[in-house]
């Protein structure tokens, strides 16, 4: 059966989605969306023109997937960005129950997955986003610490604060004072 | 929130980028970069920096490319804010409605979606005058102003300016005029004659 779903590793904001779009434009393939790590193509393509559109893709820092346990390990990936980076709510139920609803897989099974090929706990792996997030709404300097804490679901400025100094060796506070000189921002897709 | 006139992150030569998180977002923006003369110097993730500040135009054009990337100019907050706090001071203050039932702080907070500390403190900083006394003058002057300018009584006066009661009127206005407002309208209209 040919498949009309292509998946990409790596994708994480819109500008991913522009540069996927561009290289399917340029080698004329037809499709019916593209969203973070997936695109929907309207008829089957090749397997020449699938070939060289994982070599255009490589050169941009992504890859396809084929089905199997790299593209879960990437579909939790992208849930787990998508909720952190771009939801207006936070997320209502648990992260664990958030993920193996959306993949129709038993958690203790992705998470042992996950754990065994990246070597950090998907946990692990959600605080290091929920950080970098952190990170980037004190780089922009528009909301105080509670109101970031507040914004991304912490019970509390202390557990953020402490969370973020674990994670980064700095306190949120001299973070700040030192962004001016390095911002010290991580892609999302290399975290 | 909306501003007609937004003041850009200008901070000596670097400009602040909102929404750039991966690789990708820095090529695209070097690939907008590479289409213009500007004299870049780096580009990180959230920031261009430039080898000299950039002019009023070149800055308009630049941000007119980056946001149709979907990206976002993080703009003064501090300079925003305050600007708009004066505008809902000012509209409401001139405002033909009574202010009884209005709370300054509430409107603010859920106008800039801040706690009305942060929003105080800025003002504050930037004003050199706290929120509340500067809303405190303008009240003082539009009463001045309604004093000199109409017939109405210091009570119609309280009533439309939201003050709970013309002794508490009088007493904020002797208090930072040295005058009563009976006074104030008295010494206006031997000047004028």
């Amino acid at each position: 059966m040919e498949e009309l779903v292509l998946h990409i590793k790596n994708m994480v904001c819109p500008r991913c989605i522009m540069a996927v779009e561009d290289i399917l434009d340029n080698l004329s393939v037809a499709y019916q969306n593209l969203t973070l790590g997936q695109v929907r193509l309207s008829v089957p393509i090749s397997s020449a023109v699938r070939v060289r559109l994982g070599e255009s893709i490589k050169d941009l820092g992504f890859e396809l997937l084929e089905p199997g346990k790299s593209l879960l390990i990437s579909q939790i990936k992208t849930l787990i960005v998508q909720q952190i980076h771009y939801s207006e709510e936070p997320i209502q139920v648990n992260f664990s129950t958030y993920i193996s609803e959306k993949l129709h897989q038993d958690y203790g099974y992705l998470s042992r997955l996950f754990s065994t090929v990246e070597g950090i706990t998907i946990e692990k792996f959600i605080v290091k986003q929920r950080i970098e997030k952190v990170k980037e709404f004190l780089f922009y300097d528009e909301l105080t610490l509670s109101e970031i804490g507040h914004k991304m679901n912490y019970s509390s400025v202390a557990h953020l604060s402490a969370q973020f100094k674990k994670e980064t060796g700095m306190t949120p506070t001299s973070y700040k004072q030192n962004i001016s000189g390095d911002p010290d921002r991580r892609p999302l897709d290399s975290l | 929130m909306c501003l007609e006139k937004v003041e850009y992150h200008m901070k000596e030569t670097a400009l602040k980028i909102k929404g750039m998180v991966c690789n990708r977002c820095i090529a695209a923006i070097e690939d907008l970069l590479a289409q213009t003369d500007l004299p870049v110097k780096k580009v990180s993730l959230g920031m261009i920096e430039f080898a000299r500040p950039l002019g009023e135009f070149e800055i308009r054009s630049l941000i007119g490319k980056i946001r149709k990337l979907g990206f976002e100019i993080v703009s003064k907050r501090q300079a925003s804010i305050v600007a708009k706090i004066k505008e809902m001071v000012q509209e409401l203050v001139n405002g033909t409605q009574p202010m009884e039932s209005l709370k300054f702080s509430t409107l603010f907070q859920e106008q800039f979606h801040f706690h009305y500390d942060t929003i105080s403190a800025y003002f504050s900083e930037a004003e050199g005058i706290t929120l509340e006394k500067y809303i405190v003058q303008q009240r003082l002057y539009k009463v001045q102003e309604l004093l000199k300018d109409t017939n109405l009584t210091l009570s119609e006066i309280a009533f439309r300016l939201g003050y709970s009661s013309v002794n508490y009127l009088s007493a904020q206005f002797k208090n930072n005029t040295g005058l009563t407002p009976s006074h104030f309208r008295k010494i206006d209209i031997k000047d004028l004659a």
